[in-house]
């Protein structure tokens, strides 16, 4: 029966090797929940745990596929050895070597578990190995996997006297009610009329109709009673309570009440119950407050709610499960025990881990310090100030394009500071932070769609998930261009080393536009065949996706086997003579972006009436050759650099404006007109 | 006093794939439960079949049911000098009753009161008295009026009273919930289980209850002796039987006492009752066993939801239902 349960886990008897200075070992068959395998020297003792993350955990990389990692920790809490076993992960399936990748899983044997969990948000993200380069968000996963499963395990394992968890009391959190219910920390039963019927065996004309709508939840916890009560009710009700009893939220609505009025003849509550293992506790009148209304956002008003203190004395444990059982009152005839039972199992969240660093004087300091925070918490915690400096880029931008007349109308300063941006992007955002978006993320939120969208996926990757927020809005706004023109660091690449090309006066190629028009459609059919290709391996697609230069280019900087290498060198160096080659033609990010843009809202370039008759100088000057020789702009290739723009100011460039100068020289510049601005 | 015997014979056995295959001419098929836990409840011997369910799901659900039946046993069981029933045998007065003795109470006298008597849960003083008669001389006959009459006059259902927060007996009055404390662990068993999504269960705690059939469909068979097996899909049976304990040599009574005589019940060789709720099913087995045919059919016509079949001296087979039945079925013979 064991093995029909360990079907298809991995196997792990190779963490044998993790042990192997302690002479020969035994790795006995996986047992318990989560399932972990007792590791065992010669003389029988207990050396460690061997897991699969997959397993204990359900680990999943990036792309939302299993990952599993064979590890073991030791009942010190240290990590013994990890391997990995099985991974589908595209972005490290090429490009990182397969060395490298176990070098690092490798790299956490020695790692402290309980340490780790003494995680608060800081600088020190990862005390174990930290990421590996260029693959941020899967080794960041890698590493959440081992330790959470560890943590899993030694939990499971430890079966030391009372004591080893305890409930957090001290760490202070908002939440929502939507984030409580979530979670689980508030627990949920609705009780049809028919169900209730059934059980009391009487007839019910109104069987859709709630009987009772039951809520249950630990408010010990602050960010449970304090969220739930709010600040004054918990505080008052906390200093009723000892140290070690428990606060106990009970609301109902429906026709029925779990109160009743017989605890007010009688002093205690009849009509419920809390039952932990063997014991029952019944609930006094005196341990109860009553509750106007929750105090969460998002909470629903309730038609009872009510607070009780349970003592430790009266055996209850708040780290254990309980349930709730309400006697739904007295049958009509002969009908069974009318009763219903909700169960309810602190989040682990809320728990503290065995607590061998107990003797620190300072309790509220120690126990905040080794609860923790959901993972991409501390992600954006540790990369708080890249974070900032893309705010401030993105403000920026913002701003150059709100008020994109006035920044182009003085020409030197647009230049100036566009030179300036691009420089940022693509040493900053690219070579620095990593931030390079992909038709990878297009992907992967597509299938995310298709699969479960869980926003924690995206939160990860602080910078990819505040880029894509403003790219979605400004695509919104002005088109697909943004993003290309402004914060794409291979984009940039392109354009700056184009510049230098020019300046070095190396003699541009200009492909006719007949050509170029339908050279366009490459990189249409290039996102559509690795959307499709998708659909059936995504693990194809992402290879197909390698059609990308911006992991061989930005991310690992050139530092890859030379195929890539090569590749990646020959788009730049054909960008030298065609600014922008790789956007103009291949980039299937760009050709994903302006299939949604076309539902932009505004169309701000301007345009004089005769653009493109008797001028193409804009046309000429395009970066992506996106304006048509009749003077359109064409927005599905634009990528909003806003040349065109600093152009139609420019009295020194703009032929209209020249020829408008010469013809009215003693009167002042008419007002431009834009009636000829571009329609989609 | 508690009796001596805690374990009655059972009177109907689980077909697992290992019983079909013993049973003469019975069909040997792969009714196998794929998981089967083997305890003690309330003083008998209990089972549960867990059928397509993992190990460990198995093992996490039996902790989680041992610590129930421990809790229940607290409150219900005659065997444990401690329990709330114990106290308040002793006392005559338990306050701060639990909800499951006051459940358990209040369904035992809504059977005493359906079957005018008939079932009574304080019939635990008659119990005593013959187990010390018995005991005093094991080869006497039954025990004469004289002493009879004493343990029979405390013996009335109408003089329990479920107070606000306490539960009162009458004089000399002492209770036993083993005509339905079985069952009534049984349903709770059964639902605490369905709430952590195990539905495929057969729970035998001396009532067998079913809250759906095997994952392929087909029912739970119960099996009785010399007649066709019942194929049970929902719901709990519950069967009442003289034989299931005797008293004394060579049988002369049985612990299935009527309360209006004070002697054991004879009408009936077996009872068996099906309902929905074990508890239902266990109390009114018992009321019918010691009601004759004209009171059964009145006692039906105050419930619904219950079938039951009898068997007499004669071997002639008795079925009375009140509708809807739903759940159970004969097998037919094949």
């Amino acid at each position: 029966m064991l093995t029909a349960g360990a079907a298809q886990a991995a196997d792990l008897t190779i963490a044998s090797q993790f042990f192997s200075s302690n002479g020969p070992v035994t790795v006995e068959l996986p047992q318990g929940s989560p399932p972990s395998a007792i590791v065992r020297a010669s003389d029988g003792h207990i050396l460690g745990y061997a897991f699969s993350t997959l397993d204990v955990s359900g680990s999943v990389g990036y792309a939302g596929r299993p990952l599993d990692i064979v590890a073991a920790v030791t009942p010190e809490g240290i990590v013994a050895g990890a391997r990995i076993v099985a991974h589908e992960e595209p972005i490290l399936v090429i490009g990182i070597p397969r060395d490298a990748l176990a070098a690092y899983v490798a790299g956490f044997g020695g790692f402290d578990i309980r340490a780790g969990a003494a995680l608060k948000p800081a600088d020190d993200l990862a005390r174990g190995p930290h990421a590996v380069a260029g693959a941020t968000i899967t080794s960041t996963v890698i590493r959440d996997a081992i330790v959470r499963s560890s943590r899993a395990v030694l939990r499971s394992r430890d079966n030391a006297p009372d004591g080893t968890v305890r409930l957090d009391r001290e760490t202070l959190r908002r939440s929502s009610w939507q984030s409580l219910v979530a979670e689980g920390a508030v627990q949920h039963r609705l009780v049809l009329r028919a169900e209730a019927s059934k059980l009391l065996g009487t007839q019910d004309n109104e069987p859709d109709k709630p009987f009772i709508d039951l809520w249950l939840a630990l408010a010990t916890p602050p960010p449970i009673g304090e969220s739930l009560l709010g600040q004054r009710i918990y505080e008052s009700e906390l200093a009723k309570i000892g140290p070690d009893d428990d606060l106990v939220l009970i609301g109902a609505s429906g026709l029925y009440s779990f109160k009743g009025t017989e605890w007010r003849q009688s002093g205690s509550f009849e009509r419920f119950e809390i039952v932990q293992g063997n014991r029952t506790i019944r609930l006094k009148a005196a341990d109860y407050t009553p509750v106007e209304a929750l105090h969460a956002a998002g909470a629903p008003e309730l038609r009872e709610i009510a607070v009780f203190r349970i003592p430790r004395s009266s055996g209850f444990d708040s780290t254990k499960p309980f349930r709730l059982d309400v006697d739904l009152g007295t049958p009509a005839q002969a009908a069974g025990p009318a009763v219903v039972t909700l169960d309810y199992r602190i989040p682990d969240r809320y728990l503290i881990g065995p607590a061998e660093v107990q003797p620190s004087p300072d309790r509220a300091a120690a126990s905040a310090a080794s609860t923790q925070p959901p993972l991409w918490q501390e992600i954006w915690w540790a990369r708080r100030y890249e974070i900032a400096v893309l705010g401030a880029m993105l403000t920026v931008l913002a701003g150059i394009l709100v008020f994109q007349d006035t920044v182009t109308a003085h020409g030197v300063f647009y230049f100036r500071l566009r030179t300036f941006y691009m420089l940022l992007t693509l040493f900053f955002l690219g070579f620095f932070a990593n931030a390079q978006l992909s038709v990878v993320n297009v992907l992967t939120f597509v299938h995310a769609l298709l699969s479960g969208f869980r926003w924690e996926l995206f939160l990860l990757d602080p910078m990819v998930f505040t880029l894509w927020s403003f790219v979605a809005v400004s695509m919104l706004f002005w088109g697909r261009g943004v993003f290309c023109g402004w914060l794409c660091p291979f984009g940039t690449l392109q354009e700056l080393t184009n510049h230098l090309a020019q300046r070095l006066g190396i003699k541009q190629i200009e492909i006719p536009f007949g050509l170029h028009e339908r050279l366009w459609m490459i990189k249409y059919v290039v996102f559509v065949g690795i959307l499709a290709l998708s659909l059936r391996s995504i693990l194809l697609a992402f290879q197909l996706a390698e059609v990308e230069p911006f992991k061989t280019a930005i991310t690992m900087k050139f530092a890859r086997e030379w195929p890539f290498v090569l590749y990646a060198g020959l788009l730049v160096f054909a960008g030298l003579f065609i600014e922008r080659f790789y956007c103009r033609y291949l980039c299937p990010l760009g050709a994903a972006l302006a299939i949604p843009a076309r539902m932009r809202m505004f169309e701000w370039l301007k345009r004089y009436r005769e653009c493109g008759s008797e001028c193409q100088v804009c046309a000429r000057r395009c970066t992506v050759q996106a304006i048509h020789p009749l003077g359109q702009i064409n927005p599905n290739e634009c990528i909003y650099c806003l040349k065109c723009q600093a152009n139609y100011f420019d009295h020194e460039v703009c032929l209209h404006l020249k020829k408008r100068a010469q013809r009215r020289q003693p009167l002042p510049a008419a007002r431009p007109t834009n009636s000829n601005a571009p329609r989609a | 006093m508690p009796p001596d015997s805690p374990t009655r014979r059972r009177a109907i056995t689980i077909f697992a794939a290992a019983a079909a295959g013993a049973m003469a001419g019975g069909p040997a098929r792969s009714a196998r439960a794929d998981y089967a836990w083997r305890g003690v409840a309330m003083g008998a011997d209990a089972t549960i079949l867990f059928n397509g369910i993992e190990p460990e799901a198995a093992r996490a659900a039996i902790a989680m049911v041992e610590a129930e039946i421990d809790r229940l046993e607290g409150a219900l069981s005659l065997y444990r000098p401690d329990s709330e029933l114990c106290r308040l045998n002793r006392t005559g007065l338990l306050l701060e009753p639990s909800g499951d003795l006051r459940r358990a109470i209040r369904i035992a006298l809504s059977i005493s009161s359906i079957s005018d008597g008939s079932f009574d849960p304080t019939v635990q003083p008659l119990w005593e008295t013959y187990v010390d008669w018995f005991t005093a001389s094991p080869g006497a006959g039954l025990p004469p009026d004289s002493i009879i009459a004493p343990a029979r006059a405390a013996v009335d259902w109408r003089k329990i009273s479920l107070e606000p927060d306490a539960i009162r007996s009458g004089p000399d009055q002492r209770l036993t919930l083993n005509g339905l404390g079985q069952g009534y662990v049984t349903d709770r068993v059964a639902e605490l289980l369905a709430t952590q999504g195990l539905k495929h269960i057969l729970v035998d705690l001396g009532e067998q209850r079913a809250l759906a059939p095997r994952q392929n469909g087909a029912p739970w068979r119960v099996a009785r002796e010399g007649a066709a097996p019942f194929r049970l899909t929902h719901g709990a049976l519950a069967t009442s039987e003289g034989s299931g304990c005797v008293l004394g040599a060579g049988g002369a009574a049985h612990h299935l006492f009527d309360p209006r005589t004070g002697r054991s019940a004879a009408r009936w060789k077996r009872v068996t009752v099906h309902h929905r709720s074990a508890a239902i099913a266990d109390a009114l087995s018992t009321a019918l066993y010691i009601a004759s045919a004209d009171e059964i059919r009145a006692i039906l016509q105050r419930v619904t939801g219950v079938i039951a079949w009898a068997r007499d001296h004669d071997d002639r087979e008795w079925c009375w239902s009140s509708p809807p039945v739903d759940g159970v079925a004969l097998e037919e013979a094949s």
